[in-house]
């Protein structure tokens, strides 16, 4: 069924709705979650969470076109939210990696520790990656909104490793004094 | 904790550049020296087993034969772990990638090194011939049944691929293949999953490719959503039980894809894990010829071949074949239920080759049109399937003609019936053929050749598929045809002599 029917059983408040994401998206979304970090069962319930999130916000969201990434958020959201509130040493090596590797965007004095800031920063985020060229602006994405390693991105993009390392090192660089020059504080 | 919402600020990434993210692939183009050490001769083996369509295994160990060893990636297990397994190979026939993914499942349970190329041992100087593939980013893309529309889908173009013959033993480089000419991505589809060239021979068809090696899956949605987009694809469900498929003209039913039988099986498909359901070499063999179901997933285009074992394992042939998906039994059953009551349009199976007639016949070479003199002298080589041997005695160059009556009777397959030209040594044709039956018993000399001269294949009167080997010189013409007019078969080849 495509993206847009399957809409169209959200609006009318169908429960087939649900049934036909999870056939289509379902094992994308536990796919997904895995790769965030999550364990098998915590895979299940953060995919449990973007169907209810989703018969929640459909309507009045009508994501027709983009029906996958409006999930994909909704997952991205549930599992982080989980590895935060995990106890540090429960948190997977990638999430902490990738933290790691956001932090030298930011001046030393900044810090994003609520919603409202990480709002914030994500409006000054797209509006730098709108400026970049297609596929920096999609190794970026791939590496820290789908949590992609090194080694995946290597394989994906047909770069070498160090290469793929270079280019996120760059972006993340641009990226610093993008912020700083639009002037960005917290 | 600092910074504890950091990654929660790409949430404001937008929605078309995440969507847009979720498969992207850049296509950029190779040069040709980017050799990547890789595939050597038992690529060839298989290749050689995918022109024939079947393979007999002679056991023995996986040897290296210049390939590249590479360390398990983390994420590979060994089935019952965590159910996640890196597909390696690819071939039509379904043996030879029982026997590998065997292999490679088995060294990972041991802890052992797994290969991420493919082996197989393959004596030197093996012949091969038909080799419908070539290598680009390091992996192997193969030619699969069906074709597609050019003007739906040709995408940008991805390389050029230079011609290569009969290298063995050797590797084949990136850019390298069995034909001449440009690839380009197919619209739609991942690039380093599908390419395409323009058919030859057909204008406006493009001839698929796949690459099912290198990937690291969990579900079966791994592959039938993520690079089959069967979701979004799918227009009906073919299935043929076990005892139609012996006969020429078994009976297929067709399931549309909006019944719920249809949908139920591709949720088990989709949400099965995949597996590799045996221990032992003969369990794996006792299960793959077991009872089964043949299924075609028909996307229009071209289809996916499935085989359905014991009600609980899809098991994925052609392309991807021998790699099984676990079914969940509830889930799956209401479409065995359906197979079982035959639901469905049903449609008598090559129908349309018992309406094959001569004059639609398109002449057309094959892909491989030269064997060259690379076989030192009285080198001698064997291959893989049967006991087929053959003492090559001279490096004489072979020329290749073939003559296709061709009529699609399913989804994506085409040829029915054809003949070969051959100018060359006899039996080395033979051996590039493969035959499994004895050569001799075909053969004719040309000027005693009738239409009472061919043998039928099949032991149905109603369903005779000809063949004839007619020789003059050293020119030979192997010829098997469909339900054809035996008299003017004869006429025709006459005819290719002069």
């Amino acid at each position: 069924m495509n993206d847009s029917k399957i809409v169209d059983l959200y609006l009318a408040r169908s429960e087939d709705a649900v049934k036909e994401t999870s056939l289509k998206y379902g094992a994308r979304l536990r796919s997904a979650a895995l790769k965030l970090g999550c364990d098998t069962g915590t895979a299940e319930e953060c995919e449990n969470d973007v169907y209810l999130r989703a018969w929640e916000l459909i309507p009045p969201n009508e994501p027709r076109e983009y029906l996958f990434a409006f999930l994909a958020k909704l997952l991205r959201s549930a599992a982080i939210d989980r590895l935060r509130r995990a106890s540090a040493g429960k948190r997977s090596a990638e999430f902490t990696e990738l933290t790691h590797e956001l932090e030298e965007c930011l001046a030393g004095n900044m810090s994003v520790d609520t919603e409202a800031e990480a709002k914030e920063l994500g409006r000054m985020i797209n509006a730098f990656l709108a400026a970049q060229p297609e596929e920096k602006r999609m190794l970026f994405i791939r590496r820290y909104w789908f949590f992609d390693s090194v080694d995946e991105l290597s394989k994906r993009f047909g770069f070498s490793k160090s290469k793929v390392k270079t280019e996120l090192f760059r972006m993340r660089g641009r990226l610093a004094d993008y912020l700083r020059k639009e002037g960005y504080s917290l | 904790m600092k910074n504890d919402y950091l990654l929660e600020s790409l949430n404001s990434v937008d929605d078309r550049a995440v969507e847009q993210a979720g498969d992207y692939r850049p296509v950029r183009r190779r040069g040709f020296g980017l050799a990547i050490a890789a595939a050597a001769m038992f690529v060839l083996a298989l290749v050689l087993a995918l022109a024939i369509g079947k393979i007999g295994h002679k056991g023995g160990e996986q040897t290296a034969n210049g390939s590249e060893q590479t360390e398990a990636p983390a994420d590979t297990h060994v089935p019952g772990d965590h159910a996640r397994i890196t597909l390696l190979h690819s071939s039509g026939g379904f043996d030879s990638n029982i026997v590998l993914s065997y292999k490679r499942d088995m060294a990972a349970a041991r802890g052992e090194k797994v290969d991420l190329t493919n082996h197989f041992d393959v004596p030197e100087n093996t012949l091969v011939e038909w080799v419908p593939f070539f290598k680009y980013d390091g992996r192997l893309y193969w030619s699969a049944f069906g074709e597609l529309d050019q003007a739906a889908y040709l995408g940008e173009r991805v390389l050029t691929v230079k011609e290569v013959y009969h290298r063995l033993p050797s590797e084949y480089n990136d850019g390298e293949g069995v034909f001449r000419g440009e690839v380009y991505a197919v619209n739609g589809f991942d690039p380093s999953f599908m390419l395409c060239r323009e058919n030859p021979y057909y204008e406006g068809e493009l001839v698929v490719y796949i690459c099912d090696n290198g990937y690291s899956v969990a579900y079966g949605a791994d592959v039938i959503e993520e690079r089959f987009h069967v979701g979004e694809r799918l227009e009906s469900i073919i299935y043929e039980d076990m005892e139609s498929e012996k006969h020429a003209y078994g009976i297929r039913h067709s399931l549309a894809a909006q019944s719920e039988a249809a949908k139920a099986f591709m949720q088990a498909i989709d949400e099965g894990a995949w597996c590799v359901p045996y221990e032992t070499e003969e369990e794996l063999e006792a299960l793959a010829n077991s009872d089964h179901w043949l299924v075609w997933l028909d996307l229009g285009d071209f289809s996916i071949r499935l085989r359905i074992l014991e009600g609980k394992y899809a098991m994925l042939l052609g392309s991807f074949g021998g790699y099984f998906i676990e079914l969940d039994e509830a889930k799956v059953r209401p479409f065995l239920d359906a197979m079982e009551s035959g639901e469905g349009e049903a449609v008598e199976n090559n129908a349309q080759l018992r309406g094959m007639k001569l004059e639609d016949a398109v002449l057309e070479p094959t892909y491989g049109r030269y064997i060259p003199d690379y076989i030192p002298e009285d080198a001698r080589f064997e291959y893989c399937i049967g006991e087929y041997e053959v003492e090559r005695k001279t490096g004489r160059t072979i020329g290749i003609k073939r003559l296709n009556l061709s009529y699609e009777y399913a989804p994506g397959s085409k040829v029915s019936g054809y003949i070969n030209i051959y100018i060359g040594d006899l039996e080395a044709v033979h051996a590039v053929q493969g035959y499994e039956d004895p050569v001799r018993r075909y053969d004719v000399r040309l000027e005693e050749l009738t239409a009472d001269s061919f043998i039928s294949q099949t032991d149905d009167p109603e369903y005779p598929v000809w063949r004839a080997v007619v020789y003059s010189g050293e020119v030979s013409i192997d010829i098997t045809a469909g339900n054809v007019d035996r008299a003017e078969l004869v006429k025709l080849i006459r005819s290719c002599f002069d």
